[in-house]
């Protein structure tokens, strides 16, 4: 299965290899077909409540934008972790509160509306795991948002959450009566001797049934195979005040002596569903097996063999064949309820595009020349940065001063929006002689990449040098295994490719009469 | 250690033990990127029961500094 996931933190780890992965907290729609489309969002465990509150909102708005655009494939939404927060006032809970109602409510509307998107509960898997969720090393050095020693558990409940959803779910359960719905044998207990009641055994009989009964309130449709007389059991039906589940109950039956392959069959064809949704309960072992061997497309689960078992059976069963996100008549009416809330906080705009978005983002890059405060990390990011990195050229601090001495022009930018700072994340180094200039270096850290940013600033800063030196600029591209990203990005702000050698280095000019499309997302400036 | 070391990138980096070059570092190895690197580091912290503090995580980049810092 191909899968694409948005993210604002590590996450590979903890996917398979074919998986792809946004930028963190890109928002471009997915390059190619997938299958499934997962948006795993996280609020950041190091923030202060306050940011995490605010971290909410933004989540909500890209999932919103996201799920508004894409609308043609199935979308899968991972809730929020809920125990890793904390809350100043042990009264007022506020982000606890704010995030239930995130995972229970939002998102729970958002699956009302759409049957394409799908949600799955991250804090079910959390909760069952013993040893630390977070691995504060492995957070802070690389942004893991789970304990990667979690990474294979988590792998394995993550795929077996996505099969379930892809499965597709049963409409009904058909049930064997003598010790499935009651302990012993009708014909040989009487209607009142079967074990059905208070005590145990009867009493996990009972509970059995109130499960079922429930279920089938739930909208699942029930049905009775069972080799009895008729008559014997309608007597039980209409007498045992224990017995829930009876004609009132269930959508078709079959009580007779005949082979129950051939009754199964009859009941889907009666009910008009296909054998294929259909579970089949007994406590035979033998009927089991010839239902399995005729009827190899009806789901026949093994029966517990004490009574005991029975309410653990019935959640099996139930999650593994029925659970569902999908919601009663009163359940959506409590939805409806939820939206206008939602509506009413004024912060909740709906993005219908990406621009929208953008702009609501309220993005200002400064751009700052080389000095001692940041020079370090100006060297840091050239022999960190892959990714995003035109030539690759790696400096040290020596290297960086070396090269202002001999004229070179070095800058770095720093991106903020109404979310937070990204801190020092892009860099920039143009050489000048006599006759023009030379981009040496420019890169990105990947974070930031996917909202035109990288653009805007590498514009304003060429921009500005050429009035300044009145030299034309040159750039260049080398090709390395890890900056593909990066191939056709001088033709997009308008170099003009000029040679091409067999390595795939791409030599080229500035045409400063192109007009290059820039969106006004950005606030520049400069210092 | 060494062989055990050099097992487990081998399986990391999905590459042959017999493919490993024979100064093994970082720079000599391409499929030894960032996301592979933490891999490494999460497999060799169980299989020698330690936990590394990040300033050496980040130093542990040939196989002479690994073994160093397992010591």
């Amino acid at each position: 299965m191909n899968n694409y996931i948005y993210r604002n933190y590590t996450v590979e780890y903890l996917f398979s290899t074919t998986t792809y992965f946004s930028g963190y907290g890109e928002l471009s729609l997915p390059p190619k077909d997938f299958d499934n489309i997962i948006l795993f969002y996280q609020l950041g465990p190091h923030k202060t409540p306050e940011q995490q509150l605010k971290e909410i909102d933004e989540i909500r708005s890209k999932i919103e934008l996201l799920t508004n655009q894409i609308k043609d494939r199935r979308i899968i939404i991972i809730t929020l972790y809920q125990e890793l927060n904390h809350d100043w006032e042990l009264k007022n809970r506020e982000l606890s509160t704010a995030i239930n109602y995130f995972n229970y409510r939002f998102l729970k509307s958002l699956v009302t509306e759409n049957p394409h998107i799908k949600v799955i509960d991250i804090n079910q898997f959390l909760q069952c795991q013993l040893i630390e969720k977070i691995d504060w090393r492995f957070f802070f050095t690389s942004q893991m948002i789970i304990n990667p020693k979690l990474a294979k558990s988590f792998k394995e409940w993550f795929y077996n959450q996505l099969n379930f959803i892809t499965l597709k779910r049963k409409k009904c359960i058909v049930l064997d009566c003598d010790n499935t719905l009651w302990g012993g044998i009708l014909g040989e207990e009487g209607i009142y001797g079967v074990k059905l009641g208070q005590d145990y055994p009867g009493n996990a009989y009972k509970s059995f049934q109130e499960l079922l009964f429930a279920l089938s309130q739930k909208g699942v449709i029930l049905a009775v195979c069972s080799k009895n007389n008729l008559e014997d059991v309608q007597d039980l039906w209409k007498h045992n005040p224990n017995n829930l589940i009876n004609d009132a109950v269930l959508s078709a039956y079959r009580i007779n002596w005949e082979n129950k392959a051939e009754n199964i069959r009859a009941i889907a064809e009666e009910l008009n569903i296909g054998l294929d949704s259909l579970v089949f309960v007994d406590d035979s072992p033998v009927e089991r097996g010839i239902v399995r061997k005729f009827l190899p497309d009806v789901v026949t689960p093994d029966f517990p063999l004490k009574p005991y078992g029975l309410v653990d059976f019935f959640w099996n069963i139930y999650n593994e064949y029925f659970a569902t996100f999908e919601l009663s008549a009163e359940d959506l009416k409590k939805t409806e309820q939820y939206k206008e809330i939602l509506l009413r906080k004024e912060s909740q705009k709906k993005f219908e595009n990406l621009d929208d978005y953008f702009v609501s983002l309220d993005m200002i890059v400064d751009i700052i020349p080389i000095s001692e405060s940041n020079i370090t990390r100006i060297a840091q990011m050239t022999q960190k940065t892959n990714q995003f990195n035109l030539r690759t050229q790696r400096y040290t601090e020596e290297d960086l001063r070396k090269k202002v001495l001999l004229g070179s022009h070095i800058f770095c930018a720093n991106v903020k929006d109404k979310f937070g700072d990204n801190g020092i994340t892009i860099a920039a180094i143009i050489d000048e002689n006599e006759h023009d200039l030379f981009l040496d270096s420019y890169l990105l850290s990947c974070r930031i990449l996917g909202r035109g940013i990288e653009k805007v600033t590498i514009l304003s800063i060429i921009n500005d040098l050429i009035n300044k030196t009145g030299k034309n600029i040159r750039a260049e591209y080398i090709p390395t295994k890890k900056n593909k990203m990066t191939q056709d990005f001088l033709e997009e702000i308008g170099f003009i490719l000029q040679e091409e050698d067999a390595e795939g280095v791409k030599k080229y000019i500035f045409d400063q009469s192109k007009e290059i499309d820039i969106k006004s997302y950005y606030t520049i400036r400069r210092r | 250690m060494k062989e055990q070391i050099i097992e487990i990138m081998s399986r990391v980096f999905e590459l042959p033990v017999s493919d490993f070059p024979e100064d093994i570092k970082q720079k000599n190895i391409d499929n030894w990127d960032s996301l592979r690197h933490l891999n490494l580091i999460i497999e060799l912290e169980e299989a020698f029961d330690k936990s590394f503090e990040p300033e050496e995580i980040a130093e542990m980049t040939s196989l002479d500094k690994i073994i160093s810092y397992i010591k």
